[in-house]
Formats: structure tokens, C-alpha cells, sequence
């Protein structure tokens, strides 16, 4: 093929795979929605649109030869036009099987990777044949199809207000009174004879009149779903078409931008803002140049009398040395001298005038840039459905893993919201949800025996706060959280001593859910319990300029509520020097900025540390954490060290810097797609002066600082003494595969490894030495997972050693059995990812 | 007779109709490729640089734009090919440095350095070049796609090499593969 076209093809499919974006995403959501809605009209109304996404995607499919994504999605349009028709129910084996092909579909397109679909187009295709064809069987559609409601609308038309049109229709057997705006009625009467009674159709549509032919083919289009509900229902969809359709704005009041263009033209706005700053520098330099010549005219004024006496002094100046006549210099210097004064006071008069304009040029462009800025931030909102609309996917899957009814509310879709802002927050969101799923709501037995109905209910909803901030909140009815747990956890990893925790009220007790490494739950697994996940919750959320709360009665339900705002702000932050580099640091994590005199630094455990506020407080060089610089001592040219105290989930440090220059606003712009996250950089700002300076992550640069601290001396880490440490790990796996994978994992974190090929082995070798951890597969000959923890636990020197279980099986049972037996973890092995296990692991040696 | 008069005398001839055919039966030949030509005419088009002493390419569709080597930023706590972030109209790109990826020798920045901004998709990424010459088309015939071992490069970054050692580079899997790619998190 010729190489452009070929580029030409690649650019088009990539064209299309953000097309068939957005068609995947309105099918599979649509099909949930029609899932959990028992308003028929409305389901009437999704399954067009789906149907009409379908097509489109087929559509496109095939214009870049995607042949078997236009296969698959053939089947599924004729699977849709037979619940359209209504010759087909909206059961769950009939979503389920489109869900399926939908996946399919997404998958096919986004890994171009050859992928079998015989088998989702046998299952369209089983689907399809297995309805129920109306003309073999009629009656028996209408029994199915048609609620006992609108039979009684049938036989009693008068009894139904709901729309006077379909009663007439029916009450007549005429299509005269149906005035022609309202196609959808006269549908209704067609249709719905069709089926009472198939031969009759044809003469029905003579009797529409003469612009039948078009009329029936229209109506056929717009309200063919109406086949498959009763005619009452229908009607009401019918009466109800212009209000629905003016829910969404019309074509003319949207265009359709590429997100990259409107990035572009923030980017060109943002660097006005260095405009508008730089404007406001040259103001205060003009300022600055006025108070020198201030100055100047003080000392001017002070030395004008000996100007004065100078001059006297000179005119009458008569002594003729030998060295010359001084008389005529003199005299030319002091009128120049008396002239500069006239000309210092132009000057002053200029830089006045001058000022006052550049003051007021400066305060225009301020609040245009401004304005404009507030403007094209409203154009990079995006509602919030887009956020929401994966979460019905989400909890469906959820629920069925783990076994538990949940019923989801979503609310406040409409709400504009920054792209960004709904971007960052899509994986706080998700853990919540998680949360909720994992440890909030109960199984449906449980729940019943609490007095509590079986489904549980999961709310996320959205709501505007005031013009600039929005709240989001995830709620559920589950257990709620037991305070009493978060103590002891809390106090397990000494995060707060017993004699804090009798000052705090129950809303701080909460709240130390936030704090890294506290988690409640008993069990560590893939989905939650390794207590990191609320941690970044809020950190996710704080950094946007946010806050989350937690309200939890136990066994009523938990509720988290997130407020934001709703566009990216600019903030406030300390410009500091560290090695001649500028940074900035948030104002918002900066709690004190000190000078200390280096001789009241002491050595804690050989770890630097100043004494603030009656606290002892590790201090580390910013360079250090940054890892930039040269050796310390060489700096030390005053007796003072500017320190900078920074604050983040409770955690507190000191940063010595070299200069902290001042504190201004700034912009934050994001780094670029190459540097996806950058340890302690969270992203940058371009200064006044046109510099880029970088804006540090302070979460990060604690976490940077406890390590260089806990790696004992500022300047050597011990990599000895932590040889001489290694921790020994048993795995326990009988396949060959997965235990070579895990020798190689662990041993290239640093552990020291030994294998067994099943329980029993793995008891013997147990016996021989000493481990640190057992990591262990169930599934095993002879003896497994389970009896091997089991037999753990009950062995007087082995039963505090941690035990990882890792595994395929994903289910309650099995995970509540590995509770049972005494597992600390538990790994299921299809979301199997090597840092996620070094982590666990980590945490329990 | 004569040509001309041959001519002449056909062109009197010729109605209207046939005119028109014959036009178009022309002007359906003009519009056909010869096939040789067509051979010829598969060639890509690059924009050829220098690193160190080399001579390297890329093709000019991934090119979105050239800049003097101005101002960067230095970044902390990046891998060392990074060589930090350039501001570009607002936008902020960073800037890597392909010798220390290849491994290449050469000297960091000269007068002649020069930011050329690749991008494929949605990646975009400044790549110092040491210097740019300019932009010339390759035939497809003369890529020699088989590459014997090469430097420091890694196969899977190269397109292919001409009869005049030109290395092209190939951007798209050098932007996508995601050895380039920064992501690093502290463990708690």
C-alpha cells in the first residue's frame, strides 16, 4: 500500500476509535439504564438511542474495514429490532448478551488485535431466533407484552386521561380525529391492530389518507418501539415528545470542538496571565525607580544650601594661583548642578504619568485577562454524567462478584465541571464506590436478618455549591464504620496514643480513616484493605483545592462528601530558592517558615532536627529530597538557616532552602504527557519573568524526607546493614510458571527466597528455617493453602508469621475462608500485579 | 500530404460528439498513473538532524513544530535522558535528550541546538537535536528496512536506514512504547 495512505488509514482509525468511544459508552450505559428502569416509556426511549448508536457504529466500522466490529454490530441491531418490535423481552440472558458483544466490540477495537467473535455472534444470533414470532402466536404477544393497565385503557377508553388522542384513535377505529402533528397516535392504531389482528394492517394505512405512504413511513420510524408496549404507554411517549426533546440542547446551541483546539486556546489565555503579571512587575518597577529618585531629591534638598554656598563662594572666587585660573569650571559646575534640578523634576513629572498609566493599563489587562480566563474556563466544563456514566458498569460487576444486591442512584449529572478536575477525580470516585461495595454494604442474607431490605442502595450524587464549588457525595445504607475498629487500627500503627484518642470527638476518631495505612478491614486484598486508598483519596482531592468528609452510623451507612471547585484555580505559593533553582511550594501546606541559627540544629538518632513550637521536628536539606546540589557544609556562609515547615496528612517536616523569595499566584500547568508523574514535582508555573519554575508535591516530599530520615544519616544510606537484614520468604505454588515468577519478583525486591512445590512441602521446609513471610497458592496438591495457613496458626514458634495467600479463585467464600484460617492477604491473582503484592508484603515484615 | 494537413482536414471532421469523446477518453489517460511512476513516487518525507556526529531523521508528519534551544528548566528526580521542560506559547513540553537514550557520545547543547517537537497522538515530546537540516524526500526503495547491528539503538526504534546511512527513526514506537514515559510514585 502506498505510505500515505497508510498514514491516512492509521490517522482515520484513530479517528474512529474515539468515535466508537463514545458509541460503546451510550450502548452499554443505555442497557444498564434499561436494566434498572421500569418505566417503560423510558426504556422506549433508550432503546432508540441505542439502537441508533449501533448503527452508527456499524457504520463507521465499516468505513475503516473493521469488518467484524460491523459483524458483531449487525447482530446486536437485529437483536435491538426485535425488542423494538417487541418480539423480544429486555430479560436479563438477552442485556446480558449485548453487554457482552458491547465489551466485545471495545475490546476488538481498542487492542486491534485478531479476537474470535464466532462465539458472541452464535449467542446474538441464539438469542435472536429465540423469540417469539407475533404471527405464529398473537395473542400469546399480546399476553406477554401488554400490562394488565393499559388492557383496561383498551377496553375503557374514557377512563384513561393520560392522552385524549390514542382514546379517540381507539375509540373510533378513524384516523380523522388525530390531527397531524401527532404521527405517533395514528402509529398506535396501526400497530396495535397489527397485532390483534396482522391481516387487517394494510387496510388501516389506506385509511390514514393520502399522504400515507410517507406519513406511515415516518411514524413507522419514530415510534416503532411503540409495537412492543401497550398503546396506552405509547400515546403518553407521544404526548411527551417535544419536552423530552428539548431536554438536550438542539444542534444550533452546541458545537462540537476538538478538546485539543480548546486546550490550545486555554494555553494562550494561561499565558496571558504572565501578561498581566509581567504588566504588574514594570508597574512596581516604575514604582521602584520613583522612590530612588525620592531618595535623590532628599539628598538633593539637603545639600542645596551648600549649593548655594558654593556658588556665592564662586563668583566671587578671585585668587589667581599658579595652577590657573578655577573660576569658569567652578562656576559651570555649579550651574550644572542647578540645572539637573530642573530636569530631575521633568523627569519625576514623566515617571508620574508614566506610573499612573502603566498602573492603570495593568489593572485593564488584569480584568480582562481575568475575565477571559474565567470564560474559557467555563468553556472547559463538562457535565458531570461524564464522570458518572462508567459507575452503572462498575457496580453491576461489583455486585456480581461479590454476591451482593445493590440498587445505584446517581444524581446530578448536569453539573459543569472542569475536564481536568473530572479527570482526577475518576479514581478517587472509583475507590469510594469500591469501598462501599467491598466493606460498606452487606450481603443480602445479613442484610435481611439486620431488618434491612435486601438490596442494598449505593448513591453518588453531584450538586452545585454556590457559583464555584460543587459537592460530591457517595453514599450507602451498609454497616457504616465501626469507630472502635479505627481506634485500634490507628493505635496498631501508631499513628495516635491512646491518650489522644480520649480527646477526640467522633468525627476525628473518622477521619483517621484518611490516614495512610489505617485500614478496618481484617484482610488485605486486591479490591481494598490495604488502608492506602483513602490516603490518596484526600490527597487527590486536596490538591484540587478540595475537601472530603466522612460521616459514617454504625450500621446505618456511610457517607462521603467531596466538595470542589469546579473550575482549576490558580493558587498561592512561596517562591523558593534551593541550588539557584526556583520552586514553589502551595501556600496552603506551608505552615511556618522560621529562621533557626545553625548551632540550635541536634542530632536525633544521627537525623537532623529543629526545635519548633515545643516540638521536635526532623529537618532535611530541600536539595537533598530533591536530589540535587553539592555537599552541605559548603553553604553554611551565614549563621541562619531559612527553614520551611511542610504540612500533609497530619505528617509535619522541616525544609532548610536558601532563599525563600516571595509568595505569588500562579498557574498550574501540567507537566506533559512524557512526564506522567514526576516524584516531588506535581507540576509547573511559568513566573513573571517568563521562567518556568517547577511546583513541588509537599505529600511527596515528606514521603522523600521519611525515607532519607529512615535511611538513617542524611548523606550515606546503609546498604550493608540492609544485607545483612534481608528478609526471608517462603513461597508455597505448585505451578512452575508462577513460582519462578514469584522467586524472580521477590528476589529482585530484596528478599531472600526458597520455594516448596505444595503445602506439605512448604510445612517441611516451614520447619527447617526461619521465615519472614509465607506466600501461598490455594490450589494445591496434597495439602493447600488453607490447611497450610491453617496448620500455621496453630503451631506454637509459626503462628505469628504472616501468610499471603495468592490465588485465582475470586469469591466470598474463599476470601472469608482465608479470613477463617488466619491469612493476612489475600491476592487473587487475575488482578495480579507485582507491586501490589511487594507492597502487602512490605507492610507485614 | 502532409501532417498538418492530416490534421486539418481530422479536425474538420470531427462533430461536436466526437470531440467530446475523444476529450474524454484523453483526459481519462491523463488521469491514469503510469505505472512506473507510481513506483517512483512512494517516498517518505523527513526532516534530517544531527546527533553528535550523526546524521538522524524523522518523518516530517510527526514533526508539529521547531524551536530554538532557549531557557529550560532542569527537573529533579527524573531518569537522566530527561533533560527538563521547556514553556512553549503557554504550553509546557519536555525536552528529552535521544544521545543519552541511544547511548550515543556527543557533547550536551551547542549554539546550533534545536527543540523539535514530535508527536504521535496524544504524546508530544521535545527531542534536542544538536542540529536540523532540513527536509527532503526518501524513496521507499532506497529504506533498507533489515538492519544489521546497530550502536546503541534499539531495533525497535529504528525505520530503516538509507544507501546514505541515514537513520530514521521510528517516532511512533519510540512515543508509545513507554520506555520514555515517566511515572514514578514513593512507596509510603
Amino acid at each position: 500500500m502506498d505510505k500515505r495512505e497508510e498514514e491516512f488509514l492509521k490517522r482515520l482509525k484513530a479517528t474512529f476509535k474515539v468515535e466508537a468511544d463514545e458509541h460503546i459508552q451510550t450502548i452499554s450505559s443505555g442497557l444498564l439504564e434499561i436494566e434498572n428502569t421500569a418505566d417503560t416509556e423510558e426504556k422506549i426511549r433508550i432503546l432508540e438511542t441505542i439502537y441508533r448508536e449501533a448503527h452508527s457504529l456499524k457504520g463507521a466500522a465499516r468505513a475503516v474495514s473493521l469488518r467484524d466490529v460491523e459483524k458483531i454490530c449487525q447482530a446486536m441491531e437485529s437483536v435491538l429490532s426485535l425488542i423494538k418490535k417487541g418480539e423480544l423481552p429486555t430479560s436479563s440472558l438477552v442485556l446480558d448478551t449485548l453487554l457482552d458483544s458491547i465489551e466485545g466490540t471495545a475490546k476488538l477495537i481498542s487492542t486491534d488485535e485478531v479476537f474470535p467473535i464466532g462465539e458472541l455472534l452464535q449467542r446474538l444470533s441464539n438469542v435472536a431466533s429465540g423469540h417469539i414470532s407475533p404471527s405464529d402466536k398473537p395473542l400469546q404477544v399480546s399476553e406477554q407484552y401488554i400490562t394488565p393497565i393499559s388492557r383496561k385503557t383498551i377496553e375503557t377508553p374514557a377512563d384513561s386521561s393520560a392522552s385524549r388522542t390514542s382514546d379517540i384513535a381507539f375509540g373510533t377505529g378513524e384516523i380523522g380525529p388525530v390531527v397531524g402533528g401527532n404521527r405517533d397516535a395514528e402509529t398506535v392504531l396501526t400497530g396495535y391492530r397489527s397485532d390483534e389482528s396482522p391481516g387487517s394492517h394494510s387496510s388501516e394505512t389506506v385509511q390514514t389518507g393520502p399522504t400515507s405512504l410517507d406519513e406511515e413511513k415516518q411514524s413507522a420510524e419514530v415510534s416503532d418501539p411503540g409495537h412492543s408496549f401497550s398503546p396506552d404507554i405509547v400515546a403518553r411517549v407521544s404526548s411527551q415528545n417535544i419536552p423530552l426533546k428539548s431536554k438536550r440542547p438542539s444542534l444550533t446551541e452546541t458545537v462540537r470542538i476538538q478538546s485539543s483546539k480548546l486546550d490550545s486556546l486555554l494555553y494562550q489565555v494561561e499565558e496571558m496571565v504572565a501578561l498581566k503579571m509581567s504588566a504588574n512587575q514594570r508597574v512596581s518597577d516604575l514604582k521602584n525607580v520613583k522612590l530612588k529618585l525620592d531618595l535623590h531629591r532628599k539628598q538633593w534638598a539637603k545639600v542645596n544650601p551648600e549649593l548655594r554656598i558654593l556658588k556665592a563662594f564662586a563668583e566671587n572666587y578671585e585668587d589667581y594661583s599658579s595652577k590657573g585660573n578655577f573660576k569658569p569650571h567652578l562656576l559651570k559646575m555649579v550651574d550644572f548642578l542647578e540645572s539637573n534640578e530642573a530636569i530631575l523634576k521633568t523627569i519625576e513629572g514623566q515617571l508620574k504619568a508614566l506610573t499612573s498609566m502603566a498602573e492603570n493599563d495593568s489593572r485593564q489587562a488584569s480584568s480582562m485577562v481575568d475575565d477571559l480566563l474565567d470564560d474559557m474556563k467555563s468553556v472547559l466544563t463538562l457535565p458531570s454524567s461524564t464522570l458518572l456514566e462508567m459507575f452503572p458498569r462498575l457496580v453491576r460487576d461489583l455486585a456480581g462478584v461479590q454476591k451482593k444486591k445493590i440498587r445505584l442512584s446517581i444524581d446530578g449529572g448536569n453539573i459543569e465541571i472542569d475536564r481536568r478536575i473530572l479527570e482526577e477525580m475518576k479514581d478517587p470516585l472509583v475507590h469510594l464506590v469500591r469501598n462501599s461495595i467491598d466493606h460498606g454494604l452487606e450481603q443480602p442474607d445479613i442484610r435481611i436478618r439486620k431488618g434491612k431490605t435486601e438490596e442494598g442502595t449505593l448513591s453518588i450524587s453531584i450538586s452545585q455549591l454556590g457559583a464555584k464549588k460543587a459537592e460530591i457525595v457517595v453514599s450507602d445504607d451498609g454497616a457504616g464504620i465501626d469507630p472502635e475498629k479505627v481506634k485500634q487500627a490507628a493505635i496498631q500503627r501508631n499513628i495516635v496514643t491512646e491518650q489522644e484518642l480520649r480527646n477526640m470527638g467522633e468525627g476525628e476518631v473518622l477521619s483517621l480513616i484518611f490516614k495512610s495505612e489505617v485500614s478496618t478491614s481484617p484482610i488485605i486484598t486486591d479490591l481494598s484493605g490495604r488502608g492506602l486508598g483513602l490516603a490518596i483519596v484526600r490527597e487527590k482531592v486536596e490538591r484540587l483545592g478540595g475537601v472530603v468528609i466522612v460521616e459514617s452510623r454504625l450500621g446505618l451507612g456511610t457517607e462521603f462528601r467531596i466538595q470542589l471547585p469546579v473550575t482549576l484555580a490558580t493558587f498561592r505559593g512561596a517562591l523558593v530558592q534551593v541550588e539557584k533553582e526556583l520552586f514553589v511550594v502551595p501556600t496552603a501546606s506551608v505552615i511556618r517558615v522560621v529562621r533557626v541559627k545553625h548551632d540550635s540544629i541536634g542530632t536525633v538518632e544521627s537525623r537532623d532536627t529543629i526545635l519548633v513550637d515545643g516540638r521536635v521536628l526532623s529537618l532535611v536539606r530541600l536539595a537533598d529530597v530533591l536530589e540535587i546540589g553539592s555537599t552541605p557544609d559548603e553553604q553554611h556562609d551565614s549563621q541562619f538557616v531559612t527553614v520551611l515547615i511542610l504540612g500533609a496528612s497530619d505528617q509535619k517536616i522541616a525544609f532548610s532552602v536558601d532563599a525563600i523569595l516571595n509568595e505569588q499566584e500562579v498557574l498550574v500547568k501540567s507537566l506533559g504527557r512524557q512526564l506522567s508523574r514526576v516524584r516531588n514535582v506535581s507540576a509547573a508555573t511559568v513566573l513573571g519573568s517568563g521562567q518556568v519554575a517547577l511546583i513541588l508535591n509537599v505529600s511527596d516530599l515528606i514521603r522523600s524526607a521519611m525515607k532519607i530520615s529512615n535511611a538513617g544519616s542524611l548523606t550515606r544510606p546503609k546498604r550493608s546493614e540492609n544485607a545483612s537484614k534481608r528478609k526471608s520468604i517462603l513461597v508455597v505454588e505448585d505451578s512452575i510458571t508462577s513460582r519462578m515468577l514469584l522467586k524472580n519478583i521477590l528476589e529482585s525486591a530484596g528478599y531472600n527466597v526458597q520455594t516448596a512445590v505444595d503445602g506439605a512441602d512448604g510445612w517441611a521446609t516451614l520447619k527447617t528455617g526461619n521465615f519472614d513471610v509465607v506466600v501461598s497458592d490455594i490450589e494445591m496438591p496434597r495439602m493447600d493453602g488453607f490447611e497450610l495457613t491453617a496448620k500455621i496458626r496453630g503451631d506454637e514458634t509459626l503462628r505469628n508469621t504472616p501468610v499471603v495467600v495468592v490465588t485465582s479463585l475470586e469469591s466470598r467464600q474463599d476470601r472469608e475462608r482465608g479470613i477463617d484460617v488466619g491469612a493476612n492477604a489475600y491476592i487473587v491473582k487475575s488482578g495480579f500485579e507485582q507491586n501490589n503484592l511487594l507492597s502487602v508484603i512490605k507492610r507485614l515484615v | 500530404m502532409n501532417v498538418f494537413d492530416l490534421k486539418r482536414e481530422s479536425s474538420e471532421n470531427i462533430d461536436r460528439t466526437d470531440k467530446a469523446v475523444i476529450l474524454r477518453e484523453r483526459a481519462l489517460n491523463l488521469a491514469h498513473k503510469p505505472c512506473v511512476a507510481v513506483q517512483d513516487s512512494q517516498a517518505i518525507e523527513v526532516l534530517t538532524f544531527a546527533l553528535g556526529d550523526e546524521i538522524y531523521a524523522v518523518g516530517s508528519e510527526t514533526v508539529r513544530e521547531l524551536c530554538s534551544f532557549k531557557q529550560i528548566t532542569r527537573l529533579p528526580c527524573v531518569p537522566t535522558f530527561v533533560l527538563g521542560i521547556i514553556n512553549l506559547r503557554g504550553k509546557i513540553f519536555s525536552v528529552i535528550d535521544l544521545k543519552r537514550l541511544f547511548e550515543l557520545p556527543g557533547t550536551p547543547f551547542s549554539e546550533k541546538s534545536k527543540v523539535m517537537i514530535l508527536g504521535f497522538g496524544d504524546m508530544e515530546v521535545g527531542i534536542l537535536a544538536d542540529d536540523v537540516f532540513g527536509v527532503q524526500e526518501i524513496p521507499v526503495s532506497e529504506i533498507q528496512q533489515d538492519l544489521p547491528t546497530l550502536k546503541g539503538i534499539n531495533e525497535k526504534y529504528l525505520y530503516g536506514i538509507t544507501l546514505e546511512r541515514l537513520t530514521i527513526i521510528n517516532v511512533e514506537s519510540l512515543l508509545t512504547d513507554g520506555s520514555i514515559l515517566v511515572h514514578e510514585t514513593i512507596e509510603p
